[in-house]
C-alpha cells in the first residue's frame, strides 16, 4: 500500500542553513506522489542531478517510496553544509554523518558510466537508480540511528551488474553486498556473512533490513 | 564441437580468466560487479589452456582500461547457481561461458576467489 507523502524539493541555501520552519513550510507546497508512482522525478525536473550544486550546503528531505518494501520510507540527505547541525539534533558523531554525506557525494561518479563504457554493451546507469541506492542506504542509517545502533561504517557504491547499483562492505567482520536494480525494476536483494559463520540472503524487505543491520553492527 | 574446435571438459584445477572494466575495480580491489553476464549472453572467461590473461586483456575494444583476474575452474563448478561451459569461438579456442544468475551471493563468493593477474593500466 502507497500512501500520499510530501516530496521534498531541493533548496540550495545561499548561507548553507534553513531553520525547520522554513523546510517544512517549502515541503508543505511540494508535490505529493500518488499512489502506484515513485518518489523520482524524471532527469528534467527540479530534482535532477544536474540541479545539485557542486558542492552541496542543502538539506533535502525526500521520502522515496522504495517500491521492493512496498511502503513509503524516509530518507535524509545529508550535505556537509548543514552535518553539524543534523548530527547535533540526532545526537550522532559528527564524522558519522559526515562519511554518509562523503559516501553519497562521491558515488555521483557512477552517473557518468554511458552505455557501452566497458566497450563490452553493458548498459549505463540512471539518476534513478542511483537516487533509489542513496535511499536504501540512507534508510539503513535512519533505521542504525532510530534504533540506536549508531552509525556504521560506509560502504562503497559502486557499479553493479546491468544498470544495477551495489552497496558494498567488506571488512574483517562481515561482508555484505546489496543490489539495487536498475531503474524500478524489482526491488533490491542482499547477501550478509558475518565472520562467525551468519549467512543470509534474499530481498530486502522491512525484515530484512533489520538483519542487515544487525551484521553490520558485527565487531 | 563448435567451429573449428571440440568443446572439451576444463580441469577444476585449471584456472579461468575474466577482463575487468576500471570501473569495477578499486586499486586493486576487484568489486562484486565485476561479475556479470554480457548483455543478453551469459559472463565471458577464457580458459588458460589456451589462453594468457594477456591474451584476454588484449581482446577487450580498450585493453588499457582493463584489469585480468583468475578463478579457479573448479570453484564456479562447486556452485550450484553456476554452470562453467566451454564455448570456443572461431577466433578463440579459449572461450567459455559462465551460465546462471550473478546474485549478490555468487558475485561475493567470485570476488574472494579471484585473482588480479593484470593490473589497470596507469
Amino acid at each position: 500500500m502507497h500512501a500520499t507523502f510530501p516530496l521534498g524539493q531541493i533548496f540550495p541555501l545561499a548561507t548553507g542553513r534553513a531553520n525547520s520552519a522554513q523546510i517544512s513550510a517549502r515541503n508543505r507546497a511540494s508535490d505529493t506522489v500518488a499512489p502506484g508512482q515513485t518518489g523520482v522525478r524524471d532527469e528534467n525536473s527540479p530534482l535532477s542531478l544536474e540541479a545539485l550544486p557542486p558542492e552541496p550546503v542543502f538539506v533535502h528531505r525526500v521520502t522515496y517510496p522504495l517500491t521492493s518494501l512496498g511502503y513509503a520510507s524516509p530518507a535524509w540527505f545529508i550535505y556537509p553544509g548543514i552535518a553539524q547541525t543534523f548530527a547535533t539534533q540526532k545526537g550522532m558523531p559528527l564524522t558519522t554523518v559526515a562519511d554518509l554525506a562523503t559516501a553519497v557525494d562521491r558515488s555521483r561518479g557512477i552517473l557518468e558510466l554511458k552505455n557501452d563504457f566497458d566497450g563490452e554493451g553493458s548498459p549505463g546507469y540512471s539518476s534513478v537508480t542511483w537516487k533509489n541506492a542513496i535511499g536504501v542506504l540512507t534508510e539503513l542509517w535512519s533505521r542504525a540511528v532510530s534504533e540506536g545502533l549508531g552509525g556504521f561504517a560506509m560502504p562503497r557504491i559502486s557499479p553493479g551488474p546491468s544498470g544495477s547499483i551495489d552497496l558494498y562492505w567488506r571488512t574483517e567482520a562481515f561482508t555484505v553486498l546489496v543490489n539495487i536494480p536498475p531503474n524500478t525494476e524489482g526491488g533490491a536483494t542482499f547477501y550478509a556473512r558475518a565472520a562467525g559463520g551468519t549467512e543470509v540472503e534474499g530481498s530486502l524487505d522491512a525484515e530484512s533490513y533489520r538483519t542487515v543491520l544487525a551484521i553490520l553492527k558485527t565487531e | 564441437m563448435i567451429g573449428n574446435f571440440p568443446v572439451e571438459e576444463i580441469p577444476g584445477r585449471h584456472r579461468v580468466f575474466h577482463r575487468v572494466h576500471r570501473a569495477f575495480m578499486e586499486g586493486d580491489e576487484i568489486l562484486p560487479g565485476a561479475f556479470r553476464d554480457s548483455g543478453n549472453d551469459p559472463m565471458s572467461v577464457d580458459w588458460e589452456k589456451y589462453s594468457t590473461a594477456e591474451q584476454t586483456r588484449q581482446r577487450a575494444r580498450k585493453p588499457p582500461e582493463n584489469a585480468v583476474v583468475s578463478v579457479r575452474s573448479g570453484v564456479i563448478q562447486a556452485m550450484p547457481e553456476l554452470k562453467l561451459g566451454h564455448e570456443p569461438l572461431s577466433d578463440n579456442r579459449a572461450h567459455c561461458r559462465v551460465y546462471g544468475e550473478k546474485t549478490a551471493k555468487v558475485r561475493i563468493k567470485l570476488v574472494e576467489a579471484a585473482q588480479v593477474e593484470i593490473r589497470i593500466s596507469t
